[in-house]
């Protein structure tokens, strides 16, 4: 039987390293999705992981309901991840928002992973980051929405609410490239 | 019910990048040892590391002490040994003509 997250952050408040692996292991694949949501590339996605751990870390004590650990977590995800936006925003001059999706007399090129890659984080940053994060996991880790409303702290109802106006903007940007697949949940 | 179930869910699986260079392992590790706290308490848990490293040298030193204190006690007893006066005394009075090991015994070696 796994330990709940509530005894696992009592432990981590003790001090217990193993507790803490336990932990951000158990909730890892939900925060990257989160902080991918946020920033749209992998590689500052785990940068912003890693550093909404260690803020997590060192600010347990914060944490009021340790049962809901996850939706805690998932805050101080969003919120490094929206500071790391910002950064780059600043860095960078072609911000995320602004990436052209392929026109469709392109459709063959676009099977292309790369494109199609490109052309479905374009699509995904014109949704809501509430609306991204309930997308990306349903669609892409098939949680259900009774585990997305625990990670996210909001209800079931308003997971479904998230996932369908945003599949349904998916679908009008998208277009022909929006492949679909059975529902699970 | 807001979902529209006939429309399934989105193919998202491009999103994935095969090429990530990182994983979970190395992220949590790196948090944990990013962190002040679990910095801290790994610290704390060094001292009794550190017991745990000491234990058993600690019992080896006991050993060698009880056999140094062995070693010395023996040899104070040994030095209680006749003087050879006292055996060259004793071999006069019996007419008794030492061995070359008799004579090694009693002066000690070539200490005495």
């Amino acid at each position: 039987m796994t330990d709940s997250d509530a005894l696992l952050v009592g432990r981590v408040r003790s001090g217990d390293s193993a507790a803490a692996d336990a932990l951000l292991r158990r909730h890892f694949r939900a925060a990257y999705l989160v902080a991918f949501a946020g920033v749209g590339n992998s590689a500052d996605a785990e940068d912003v992981v890693q550093d909404a751990f260690i803020k997590c870390l060192d600010h347990i004590d914060d944490c009021e309901n340790p049962a809901m650990f996850g939706a805690w977590l998932a805050r101080i995800v969003r919120n490094t991840a929206h500071n790391r936006r910002d950064y780059l925003r600043v860095r960078e001059t072609q911000p995320l928002e602004r990436l052209d999706i392929p026109s469709r007399h392109r459709a063959d090129e676009a099977v292309e992973s790369r494109e199609l890659r490109q052309t479905l984080l374009a699509a995904l940053a014109r949704l809501s980051d509430q609306q991204r994060e309930v997308v990306l996991l349903h669609d892409l880790e098939g949680w259900r929405h009774a585990e997305i409303a625990s990670e996210l702290g909001i209800s079931p109802g308003m997971s479904r609410r998230h996932l369908s106006d945003g599949r349904k903007k998916l679908r009008e940007i998208l277009g022909d490239y929006a492949r679909l697949e059975p529902d699970h949940d | 019910m807001t979902d529209e179930p006939k429309t399934g869910r989105l193919d998202l699986r491009a999103l994935e990048d095969g090429d990530r260079a990182r994983g979970a392992d190395e992220i949590i590790r790196r948090a944990i040892l990013g962190s002040a706290r679990m910095r801290g308490a790994l610290a704390d848990d060094d001292p009794r590391d550190l017991r745990r490293y000491l234990r058993p040298a600690m019992l080896a030193a006991g050993i060698l002490v009880v056999i140094a204190v062995g070693t010395v006690r023996t040899t104070r007893y040994q030095r209680r040994t006749p003087s050879p006066i006292t055996s060259i005394a004793g071999w006069t009075e019996t007419h008794h003509l030492p061995s070359n090991g008799e004579l090694w015994v009693a002066f000690q070696g070539y200490g005495q």
